[in-house]
């Protein structure tokens, strides 16, 4: 501990020094005078006798142990103070490379989680999820029906779970406070064990509780028992109610690993209302199953098809053209996924290479004034490991600031996604900070600064000094350093071209996804979810209900109209087999399919869809008679089932699965509709006037929506008190959602892009700095025999150009192979657009051109005379 | 033709001027100019010290402990630096003495030219 007190002590002891040695030389002095000589001469003998003062203090501070930390110490505040003299490099090597890292880590991390590390559940890689599927509508979910014959005949799965949260899964859930409306799934006893998640409190479901006896249980989210209980530890076996009634509470879940990720509460699969479970043609579930060890993918693809084809042998009708598809869990969840996280990845590895090769041409550039500066430090005396030192100290001063803030920026973007992504990405609540990302990025960018810093003492160290002095040494390293300089910016150029291409095939689909006719109006129209509880709103007062609410709705101050329909736009789909009456009658199993919408008679005016042919509805026509319904159809349905006939007057015939069969009389054709997806065409559609349990209210107002929302909440509450509004979001609030995907990568890529233009000017800028200094000489003798401003101007252009032109003609080849890989994330724009890929490398020609102005200039201003005279 | 004539410089031993220093302020505590001084005169001249030489030894005798330092006022009233060996220099003198007398039996045994 005696060195501690040292070091705090250390300028006392110099101090004492440094007057001990000042009393010595004074007394040398005053013997000497009155030894008879001079004041003069007594100092200067007595300086001759004492010897070289400033040695002699170094010599005896050495003593110390402190001086090599001082040393450091010294070496230190020497290079922040270089740093801070030249803040422009500084600032733009440290702001370059947050930036870079924070994308990077942000990137790299998502990927890592998602897709490269195993789903958090028990034996995640045979977990498999089954499908039905149809030939008209594709993909579809399983019957209830259906599962229970598959689970029952399986040899091949361990165990089966299914579960689902089709619109009906919206629940009402209240115990002290107000009731609020929450995402439910209705599954079976297994689907936690099939997935090996075992809850925080409590337990899971009980095979018992599948049936209807002993079924009033709920499973809590976590979020949910954080949320809206507080996070109670005494939540277990208390009674909440839901939908008005009461539900015993037996467990909570981890949020993270459940499946869906969204839901708030699970309820046993027996609650499902008997229709959907007893019905076969009523697709309604998702299946989990764990299947069983050493048990191929294609053995049990293989032995679900023959199930599947016994059960179109044994019901024709329903099962008719049901087939099988099989897929992993981890497909499932991410396959929609990957196209995006590798061309992400792909764009931020480029911008980090970039990012990398930009800082290096930076530093390679500020090597022409640092070497000559370690050569005269070197022939000084300077110590070269102190000029090595000093190297290091910059490169870490440089880096690591750079990439502490990028990490620490990373972590905050990924809490954020964290928290606001559930839902909407998968996995989202396991996403964090990846500790071998943050590792490699930071070796990556750290030493690639501390390689490039380091590169100006240590040519000092290898080489001897007088040619480090010399011009003539210094032509042939500036041709070989032009040389790396040059072929850093190509690389930069080319990666730079590649992330303008594809950024701009993103933003111009985005465009395309934008403009899109969807064929109703979207601008201030909100809308709002609300579940009547079955068990106190059957088929009439729901009826009663709604023709009363939305009359109220509508005196509110701002609503111009209210309606009602089943499926919210963009948010889920339900469909129907059908045939059309007086036509000839299809085959089994290849009855046409139409969706199928339950609206309120103003539905259309609502939301400004033309009727087009007949009439639209009235409220005579609004009915749960199933053989008095009058339906209206679509343009895309008259179009494709009744040959662009006018269809009114016409009928459709549908209860082919449960006769008897009922005629559904035309009395009207409606204007198509992109209510389904975005990007995806108008299908047959088919209206139903009527009124459902869970519902979705569209109100248009001319005012903002957020201004009426509460208005909205207290009238119906003033009618029922146990309900509540859930989902209160705009239509445009619902396009961005269902858009978020695209929209992300769009803007994320141009944010990349704007990126790889700062870069490419810095690059560009750099280089030609580099050439301008290593030819200044040249330039100044050009000058001095007659060359004008515009001849230097063109020199210099010229030399620009060679920098770039490989750069750009490669980053377009390589184009070519990249935008086929991202075809999927494009709606209606080639992968090889020609007016973006001539586009992007103009831009950047541009940019490159804008970046070298300054350069030029101060080249073309070059004075020979006063560069002649220097050397 | 004038010639120059040869002064022969040697350095002294690594150490000796340490145990001169020591021995020197084992009869007296001084300073450091008071310490050059002595150290000329009881050589009678013959050791060239520079005076600045001895800054280095004495700090690093500071720090071993073999000394101490502390401030006085001369009888020149100026503010000097007094040393005065401590206990362990003592021990130190003692030790380093017997092994120098040694080395220096040593040399004369060799440099002695042999009989016969």
């Amino acid at each position: 501990m005696n060195w501690i007190r040292q070091i705090i002590a250390r300028r006392k002891l110099y101090e004492d020094l440094s007057e001990e040695i000042e009393s010595h030389v004074a007394e040398k002095v005053e013997e000497l005078v009155s030894s008879g000589l001079s004041r003069l001469e007594a100092e200067a003998q007595a300086r001759r006798a004492f010897g070289n003062r400033t040695l002699v203090e170094e010599r005896s501070r050495e003593v110390w142990l402190f001086s090599r930390l001082e040393n450091l110490w010294r070496d230190l505040r020497f290079t922040v103070r270089r740093l801070v003299k030249a803040p422009t490099l500084s600032l733009t090597i440290i702001l370059m490379l947050t930036l870079t890292v924070a994308a990077s880590a942000v990137v790299f991390s998502v990927l890592d989680r998602l897709l490269l590390n195993p789903l958090p559940y028990k034996e995640a890689d045979r977990l498999l999820m089954p499908w039905e599927r149809h030939p008209l509508t594709g993909k579809e979910e399983v019957s209830y029906a259906d599962f229970q014959d598959w689970r029952a005949q399986s040899q091949t799965f361990e165990d089966m779970a299914a579960y689902t949260y089709r619109s009906f899964g919206r629940f009402v859930i209240g115990k002290d406070a107000l009731p609020s409306e929450v995402e439910g799934t209705y599954t079976t006893a297994n689907l936690f064990s099939v997935l090996g998640v075992q809850p925080i409190l409590g337990r899971n479901f009980l095979p018992e509780e599948d049936k209807e006896a002993r079924n009033h249980v709920v499973l809590l989210s976590s979020r949910l028992w954080e949320q809206r209980f507080h996070s109670d530890p005494k939540i277990v076996g208390q009674q909440v109610r839901i939908n008005a009634q009461p539900f015993t509470v037996v467990g909570v879940m981890p949020s993270s690993v459940t499946a869906p990720s969204w839901s708030d509460i699970w309820m046993p699969i027996s609650l499902l209302p008997p229709d959907l479970k007893e019905a076969r043609p009523m697709h309604v579930l998702e299946v989990i199953g764990h299947r069983k060890p050493g048990v191929s993918f294609a053995k049990v693809r293989t032995e679900m098809e023959t199930i599947a084809g016994r059960l179109r042998t044994l019901y024709p009708i329903t099962n008719g053209p049901t087939g099988f598809y099989l897929v992993t869990l981890e497909e499932e969840m991410l396959g929609k996924l990957k196209p995006v996280l590798c061309a992400l990845s792909v764009a931020v590895g480029l911008v980090l290479l970039m990012t990398c090769a930009n800082i290096a041409n930076l530093l390679l550039l500020r090597n022409v004034e640092m070497q000559k500066e370690y050569a005269v430090r070197s022939a000084l005396g300077a110590d070269v490991r102190r000029l090595l030192y000093q190297s290091i100290f910059e490169g870490c001063l440089l880096s690591i600031p750079g990439v502490l803030l990028g990490l620490g920026i990373a972590e905050l973007l990924l809490i954020t996604i964290r928290m606001r992504a559930v839902g909407v990405l998968p996995r989202a609540g396991e996403l964090g900070m990846d500790f071998r990302v943050s590792f490699v990025l930071s070796f990556l960018c750290i030493g690639a600064v501390l390689v490039c810093s380091i590169l100006p003492a240590a040519k000092v160290i290898r080489k001897n000094i007088p040619d480090r002095l010399k011009e003539g040494g210094r032509a042939t390293v500036g041709r070989t350093q032009l040389r790396v300089q040059s072929t850093l910016l190509a690389v930069e150029i080319s990666f730079a071209v590649i992330v303008l291409i594809g950024t701009g095939l993103l933003l111009r689909s985005f465009r395309q996804l934008l403009d899109i006719e969807l064929g109703f109006r979207t601008h201030n129209v909100l809308t709002a979810h609300l579940t009547l509880p079955e068990y106190r709103y059957g088929d009439q007062a729901t009826d009663r209900f709604f023709q009363r609410l939305i009359p109220a709705l509508q005196q509110i101050p701002g609503v111009e109209s209210v309606a009602t329909v089943d499926i919210a736009p963009f948010t889920s789909t339900i469909s129907g087999r059908f045939a059309v009456a007086d036509g000839p009658m299809p085959e089994v199993g290849q009855f046409p399919v139409a969706q199928i919408r339950t609206v309120s008679p103003n539905y259309f005016q609502t939301l400004h869809i033309p009727e087009m042919y007949g009439r639209g509805f009235r409220q005579n026509d609004c009915g749960t008679v199933a053989n008095t319904n009058r339906i209206l159809i679509n343009q895309k349905m008259q179009e494709k089932y009744f040959q662009g006939r006018e269809a009114t007057g016409r009928a459709l015939l549908m209860g082919f699965f449960r006769p008897p069969l009922y005629r559904l009389p035309i009395i009207g054709v409606v204007a198509n509709a992109r209510d389904i997806h975005v990007d995806s065409d108008a299908v047959p559609m088919m209206y139903f006037c009527g009124y459902s349990n869970s519902s979705t209210l569209l109100i248009r107002s001319n005012m903002d929506s957020s201004s009426i929302s509460p208005s909205l909440e207290k009238v119906v509450q003033s009618f029922d008190q146990d309900l509540a509004l859930g989902d209160l979001q705009t239509v445009e609030q619902t396009i961005d959602h269902s858009l978020l995907r695209q929209r992300v990568s769009a803007y994320l890529f141009a944010i990349f892009a704007g990126f790889a233009l700062l870069i490419t000017i810095t690059g560009v800028s750099a280089v030609l700095s580099y050439v301008l200094a290593l030819r200044e000489k040249e330039i100044a003798v050009r000058i001095a025999l007659g060359a004008t401003r515009q001849n230097v101007t063109c020199l210099l252009f010229s030399q620009t150009l060679k920098a770039i032109t490989p750069g750009l003609l490669v980053g377009v080849v390589m184009s070519l192979l990249f935008t086929p890989s991202i075809k999927e994330l494009l709606y209606q724009v080639s992968p090889f657009d020609l007016r973006i890929f001539l586009l992007a490398p103009l831009i950047l020609f541009v940019v490159a051109g804008i970046a070298v102005v300054r350069p030029l200039r101060k080249g073309s201003l070059t004075n020979p005379v006063q560069v002649l005279r220097r050397d | 033709m004038a010639s120059a004539k040869y002064k022969p410089q040697r350095e002294l031993f690594p150490g000796v001027l340490e145990l001169m220093i020591l021995q020197t302020l084992q009869r007296n505590q001084m300073h450091g100019y008071a310490l050059v001084q002595c150290l000329k005169e009881r050589s009678a001249e013959l050791l060239q010290i520079e005076e600045g030489s001895l800054y280095p030894v004495l700090q690093k005798m500071l720090r071993e402990g073999s000394v101490e330092a502390e401030w006085q006022i001369s009888p020149a009233k100026r503010r000097v630096r007094t040393y005065r060996i401590t206990v362990a220099g003592k021990k130190r003198l003692k030790m380093e003495m017997q092994s120098y007398r040694q080395m220096l039996q040593g040399i004369s045994l060799v440099l002695t030219p042999q009989k016969g």
